[in-house]
């Protein structure tokens, strides 16, 4: 009783409210969603993964956000989010299928759920997403690319890359294909959506391991240290040795004129004008357990988000530093958190 | 001597309590006893024995049947999946599965998946909670189960064939046949179970996809007794499973599981007046592929063999049961993930019990020594007591251990040989109350038990996940069991119900272990009048964290299952009887594993001929 009376009084409320206003600021108290200003993280779940979304100041943590909407599951195992105008498509490896969402609300839209066998990365170009397939874990032999029409959400055709694949990337209208496979592989290749064919094929270096696109320049993290491959002419074009202090570097991601790496717990950055690979931690965190230290890294806007994954058994720690290293915010999701998306 | 080395011993390990017996052990002497340190050596713990008119009536494998019948908890993803039960709180690697008293445990996961066991082929089924690892070795941490097939040589000559079809397509057929004479014993037992398994997942509109099975199963057992108080027999099994496993998503790709398993063990037992020597020699061979996707079969295989010779030498001496173990062991496994290697064990046990008037006591110990890793020294110590007719009590401390397995040791890339073996120390106390016309047993009895140096597969650099001892468990709780019966002229009453509250908590978080629940309560009810049985079986579990972290939300939800069984024995034709079951009658929407739905209500019809 005392319920319905709530509900009718907060009807009349807003029937007022909303009387009372004009259409244009009606607009502006109720965006196009709830997911605005802020950013998503993609929790790979165990197996049946998530999407959490924290507001730009930190105050906001919203999880399981497609569920909750949708009252539906993302499927198991989720790589990877790739954007285009208003829609995010959501990429489960264990399930085979994308599920597009109006990337504000998370309305769902559709799903991508035939031709595909372990998607894992997807970028988009001219109406159409490249997403990359690993089909059996065991050997790159079978690995492809599906070309998705965006209008459809079909599986246009289907073109086989003859190596490992990871992580994928758009630049000039060409398109990137990491050759690795979690530490196996060393190469790069690049394919014309034009002719839907691989063109060409560059060794970048052992033990690649990540990489990141910026203004026509890959940025790769390999054994032997830092590679920046020039993507118009697709060569090397500079090498940073690793330095002697650092085992290995992980995890490159590239923001505002410099670049970012981790090693061990430590996050690292070299301006790119510089001369050599900067080997002084900007910040080192704990974690809490020894492994599942970046699951998830990027930087963005000057600030350093850092996905902790424990032991996969418990929902994943968020800790967002400036550039200076002071931590500004600490949060957890869901299990497995493995990247940020930023709206 | 050897008497006031035992005597000091036990003075020393139970200083202030004074006791005395209880158990006599009663063995028919046309039966063969198989597993011969459970029958003698369970001092100070509870064993619960089921016969095979009870191993039948449950539909399925052993997590059907343990589920119904004991306070073990079982998960499984999806009816039929991977099935690994927590017994006392503990893993499916530290609960040993022992068949004809063989730790049977699979080499490479150090489990054994209760939904590959059929248990309706065996002639008994025993089950002792507690430590068991000084008689049988790695993993007897949570507990024991134990099949066993029986010898006799009372020259009956029997033979039975079960049938069994219910929803989902699912069909089990037995056929078991038993001959003997004074010197000669043979048993043979078949049992097949196929299911289409699709199951509709209560309140969605989905249905189990990919859920079929088939496991063939085959017991061969032969005994001769030859003079001079010489008994060979050979005892074997075949098991041949083809299993898919169960989609989360309809698209996902669809995966399968093949394991073909065979055992054999022969045993020279011979008698002397107060020695009795048993030699055994057993081979065991395990195979299983894995296929990840079927429609582009890219099987991965592994192949593990073991071979071992067990020497025991029981020694009876008034009062004193002695029985001195030796036991070489050699496993060698390959496979397409594991680097092809061998593990050689060599134990050496010495167990011994009295009995002194009212007091039982025991005590035991073991050693292994292994080419991969340093093994702990093993003992179990237990008292019983019988303080009036009507009320015992039973004590036991021991340690156990689990050895790291194959897959622990030698998985490519990841696996490690500098890892130590997990190691449990624990305490167990019950009571006993029985009439003195057997109507009403009552037991209750507490634990604890602290684990530590547990091994996890967590992730290291690269994606790839490597064992570690990482965890430190205590569990403790309480067990209790009830039965009666009575009978009001041809009204036959039975009933039974056991309860188990389990803590089982990780030291360093001090949270409950993932899916372990606090509460389990399981029940039965049998009323027969002359040739009709009415049977109704209830299951109550409580819920469950499935994350580490203990939120309030990380929980599956507590549920109750209720069957209901109705047998009808046939009055022209005796031997022939006819049941009906209804399983899960309320239609309770239910989950083991987080997002793998169990079956709704279903049936099954039962016929049954003995000859």
């Amino acid at each position: 009783m005392i319920n319905k009376f709530k509900f009718f009084t907060l009807l009349l409320l807003s029937i007022f409210i909303v009387s009372c206003s004009d259409d244009d600021s009606i607009d502006d108290v109720s965006p196009e969603g709830d997911y605005q200003n802020g950013f998503f993280v993609l929790n790979e779940g165990s197996p049946v993964g998530s999407v959490s979304f924290m507001s730009s100041d930190f105050q906001e943590l919203s999880n399981s956000i497609y569920e909750n909407k949708n009252d539906a599951l993302l499927g198991s195992y989720l790589q990877s989010i790739f954007f285009e105008d208003d829609r995010a498509y959501i990429i489960s490896n264990g399930s085979n299928i994308i599920t597009v969402v109006n990337r504000y609300t998370f309305e769902l839209i559709d799903t991508i759920d035939s031709d595909l066998n372990i998607p894992m990365f997807g970028t988009t170009h001219n109406g159409k997403a490249y997403v990359v397939n690993i089909a059996d874990f065991s050997t790159g032999a079978d690995d492809y690319l599906a070309v998705i029409d965006l209008e459809t959400l079909e599986v246009e055709t289907t073109v086989e890359i003859g190596d490992f694949a990871e992580e994928i990337y758009e630049d000039n209208g060409m398109i990137y294909v990491q050759n690795t496979n979690y530490g196996i592989g060393n190469s790069v290749s690049k394919f014309d959506p034009n002719s839907n064919t691989f063109v060409q094929t560059l060794e970048v270096g052992e033990g690649l391991n990540s990489t990141d696109v910026e203004n026509g320049k890959m940025f790769a993290a390999t054994s032997e240290g830092l590679k920046i491959v020039d993507l118009n002419s697709f060569s090397i074009e500079n090498t940073w040795e690793l330095p002697n202090t650092l085992n290995s570097i992980q995890n490159v991601t590239v923001d505002d004129n410099a670049v970012f790496y981790t090693s061990g717990t430590s996050v690292y950055s070299t301006d790119l004008g510089a001369e050599d690979l900067s080997s002084e931690a900007i910040l080192t965190y704990e974690s809490n357990s020894d492994y599942g230290v970046f699951y998830g890294f990027k930087v963005e806007d000057s600030q350093i988000y850092i996905a902790d994954a424990g032991a996969f058994t418990e929902a994943g720690t968020i800790l967002v530093y400036d550039i200076s290293g002071q931590l500004i915010a600490d949060f957890t999701t869901d299990i497995g958190p493995n990247g940020f998306y930023f709206q | 001597m050897r008497y006031n080395f035992y005597v000091s011993i036990l003075t020393c390990l139970w200083s202030t309590l004074v006791f005395s017996q209880l158990d006599s052990i009663q063995t028919l002497n046309e039966v063969l006893v198989v597993d011969r340190q459970i029958k003698t050596f369970s001092t100070g713990q509870l064993v619960f024995d089921f016969s095979k008119t009870e191993l039948q009536n449950s539909p399925g494998t052993l997590t059907d049947f343990l589920q119904q019948e004991t306070t073990l908890f079982l998960k499984q993803n999806g009816y039929g999946m991977v099935s690994s039960p927590s017994f006392r709180g503990t893993t499916a690697q530290q609960t040993a599965v022992v068949w004809n008293g063989f730790n049977i445990n699979s080499q490479f996961n150090g489990q054994t998946d209760f939904n590959t066991l059929l248990v309706d082929g065996f002639d008994e089924l025993s089950v002792r909670a507690g430590g068991g690892s000084v008689a049988y070795g790695t993993g007897a941490i949570g507990g024991s189960i134990h099949l066993k097939n029986e010898m006799r040589f009372d020259g009956e000559t029997e033979v039975e064939i079960n049938s069994r079809y219910g929803s989902f397509n699912t069909l089990q057929n037995l056929a078991k046949v038993s001959t003997s004479n004074d010197t000669w014993s043979l048993s043979m037992a078949i049992s097949r179970l196929s299911s289409d398994n699709d199951y509709d997942w209560p309140n969605t509109n989905r249905q189990n996809v990919n859920g079929e099975f088939e496991h063939h199963n085959l017991n061969l057992n032969l005994s001769t007794k030859l003079k001079r108080k010489n008994t060979l027999t050979y005892h074997g099994m075949y098991y041949n499973g083809d299993r898919h496993f169960s989609l989360l998503f309809p698209t996902d790709n669809k995966s399968k599981y093949l394991n073909e398993d065979h055992r054999h063990a022969l045993t020279w037992e011979s008698d002397f007046q107060d020695f009795k020597s048993v030699l055994k020699m057993a081979y065991f061979d395990e195979k299983y592929q894995y296929i990840a996707n079927i429609d582009t079969p890219n099987p991965a295989e592994s192949h593990a063999k073991t071979a071992l010779s067990r020497y025991s030498l029981h020694y009876n001496i008034k009062d004193f049961d002695f029985n001195f173990l030796s036991e070489f062991n050699y496993s060698s496994a390959n496979g397409d993930d594991l680097v092809e290697d061998y593990r050689t064990v060599t134990a050496f046990a010495l167990l011994a019990k009295n009995h002194f008037q009212k007091l039982t006591s025991e005590v035991s110990f073991r050693q292994e020594f292994s080419n991969v890793y340093d093994s702990p020294f093993l003992f179990s110590t237990g008292l019983n007591y019988d303080w009036f007719e009507f009320f015992s009590t039973k004590m036991n401390i021991s340690r156990n251990f689990r050895m790291p397995t194959f897959n622990d040791l030698f998985w490519e890339n990841a696996g490690r040989t500098d890892l130590k073996p997990e190691i449990s120390n624990q305490a167990e106390i019950s009571g006993i109350l029985q009439t003195k016309s057997k109507n009403l047993k009552i037991s209750v009895t507490g634990f604890y038990n602290d684990i530590t140096d547990m091994i996890r597969w967590i992730p290291a650099e690269n994606a790839v996940w490597k064992p570690e001892n990482v965890d430190e468990v205590e569990t403790y709780g309480l067990e209790s069991h009830i039965h009666f019966q009575q009978d009001f002229n041809q009204h036959k009453f039975r009933a039974n119900a056991s309860y188990a509250y389990t803590i089982s908590e990780n030291k360093l978080t001090g949270n409950q272990l993932t899916y372990v629940p606090k509460h389990k309560l399981t029940s039965g009810l049998v009323y027969e009048i002359q040739k009709f049985k009415l049977q109704l079986q209830g299951i109550y579990n409580g819920e469950l964290y499935t994350r580490s972290s203990n939120l309030p939300n990380d929980i599956l939800e507590d549920y109750v299952l209720l069957n209901f069984i109705m047998t009808y024995q046939i009055p022209i034709f005796q031997n022939f009887t006819i049941s009906a079951q209804v399983r899960n009658l309320t239609d309770e929407a239910y989950q083991t594993v987080e997002n793998r739905p169990m079956p709704g209500r279903h049936y099954f019809i039962n016929m049954n001929i003995n000859i």
